[in-house]
Parts: structure tokens; C-alpha cells; sequence
């Protein structure tokens, strides 16, 4: 019986590590332009401009449950006023979202030079934007990946 | 008697599904002399719960476009993204359409 018990924690220890070491990757918006299939020699180029983006909520619930896990009446109190900033946090940044929150909106800016860089002949076709997250357990990558061919 | 109405209840709940267009993006469309083949390819990733370690899928909706016009040019691509969410799992589906220019 011990046995049993001591292999599921085990195992349990295994999965939760694992999520926390590997990311979820989430889509949120895809377009694709105009495609080429001539056989038209190209070059495949593929551009990923990321910001770290956080989840407060989650960041202070593992803070809280921190707190808790001493069990004393003032930490317990201190887990209570983190409650409310956990709804502070969510009143304020509500309504639609795509991804998580970021400190900085502008990552994506430079996307065109970026592109000009990697095609310096400016043909560029099969342009695909994918705007997608890497979510781990409170950060997270919010990625603008641009993938295209460019024409020699 | 209340199991059976637990159960039910559960099937109903498992077989209701929402419908959430994400994105949809439109090129510009061809001459109306340019719209003779029109071609259309779909993708999908069927995932549980949130557990989903990369977005390849997407790359195939190009690729399967492309098969379909081979030395061709793909004009006015209509592309639009969905997610389909069950109890446990979301169905992420792009679908795309366009005409094929020979």
C-alpha cells in the first residue's frame, strides 16, 4: 500500500514538473496573403518578435498559497489582502484580451524592416502571420511569427 | 432517478459545443475572368484541455492550397480561424479558400 501511494506521488511530482518546464502553445490569430506555386526559385523565411507577458492572478494565488501552507493567523491575513488585490488587478484589466498582459504594446512594430532584413529583393509571397502565446504558469512568450518566401 | 438525470444531463453537456471566429482576413479578390478555380483546404488540431505544444498545424493550409494548384498563382485567399470548444477539449480548425490563377 505504502508502495503504491510513494509510485502515484511520484508520478504526480513527474506531470507537474513537466508542465511547469514545458509551455502551452496557443493560437490566437492566422492570415495568410497571397500564395505562389510556380516553381520559381525562393527562400523560406520564418521571423518570431515575442514580450514576456504575466499573469498576476495566478503569480499571487501561488504567493497565497505560500503564505497559507505556514498556517499562522498573520499570514492567513496577508493571503486575504492578496485577495483583494487579485481582484483589483482583474477589475481593472478586464474586457477582451488576446493573450496576456504585456508592459509594452510595441514589440511588433518593426515587423516590416525585420522582414526587409531576411528579403533584401522585397518579392516577398506565401506571407503567413500567426499570432500565438507560449503560456507557462504565470509568464508567458506573446509572439507575433511571420513566415513567408522571398523571391532571389 | 436522480442519476439518470445526472447522466443525461451530462450528455447534453458533453455534446453542446461554442463557436468562437477567432480571426478572418481577406486578400484582394481577382478579376472576375481569374475566378474560374476556386479552391478551398482546412486544418485542424483536436486538443485536451489546454495541453497543445505547437501551432504546425497552421502551416498546413498554405501547403494543401498550394497542392491544389500546382505552377499556379492563389488569389483573393479568404482565411478564417475558429476554435470549437467541447467539456475537455478545443477543436482549433483554419479554413481558407481561394482561386487559383494559372
Amino acid at each position: 500500500m505504502f508502495l503504491y501511494i510513494h509510485k502515484i506521488s511520484v508520478v504526480s511530482c513527474l506531470i507537474v514538473v513537466h508542465l511547469l518546464y514545458s509551455n502551452c502553445a496557443i493560437p490566437h490569430r492566422y492570415t495568410i496573403g497571397d500564395l505562389d506555386a510556380t516553381n520559381a526559385p525562393k527562400k523560406h523565411f520564418k521571423i518570431l518578435v515575442s514580450e514576456r507577458g504575466y499573469n498576476f492572478e495566478s503569480g499571487i494565488t501561488v504567493v497565497q498559497a505560500g503564505l497559507l501552507s505556514a498556517n499562522q493567523s498573520a499570514n492567513m491575513e496577508a493571503a486575504r489582502d492578496l485577495e483583494f488585490v487579485k481582484i483589483l488587478i482583474t477589475l481593472s484589466t478586464m474586457g477582451p484580451v488576446t493573450g496576456r498582459k504585456t508592459f509594452n504594446s510595441n514589440y511588433a512594430n518593426d515587423l516590416s524592416d525585420i522582414i526587409y532584413q531576411h528579403c533584401r529583393s522585397g518579392k516577398i509571397i506565401n506571407l503567413q502571420s500567426i499570432r500565438e502565446s507560449a503560456v507557462y504558469p504565470v509568464v508567458s512568450g506573446e509572439i507575433a511569427r511571420i513566415e513567408g518566401d522571398c523571391l532571389e | 432517478m436522480s442519476i439518470k438525470i445526472i447522466v443525461s444531463c451530462l450528455f447534453l453537456f458533453t455534446s453542446l459545443t461554442c463557436v468562437q471566429l477567432q480571426s478572418i482576413s481577406i486578400n484582394s479578390q481577382p478579376d472576375l475572368k481569374e475566378r474560374d478555380l476556386r479552391i478551398e483546404a482546412t486544418s485542424s488540431k483536436f486538443v485536451f484541455l489546454a495541453f497543445n505544444f505547437n501551432n504546425d498545424f497552421l502551416e498546413e493550409t498554405p501547403k494543401k492550397l498550394i497542392e491544389q494548384c500546382q505552377g499556379g498563382k492563389i488569389k483573393g485567399i479568404v482565411t478564417k480561424f475558429e476554435t470549437v470548444s467541447y467539456v475537455f477539449f478545443t477543436d482549433f480548425i483554419v479554413k481558407a479558400n481561394g482561386y487559383c490563377v494559372q
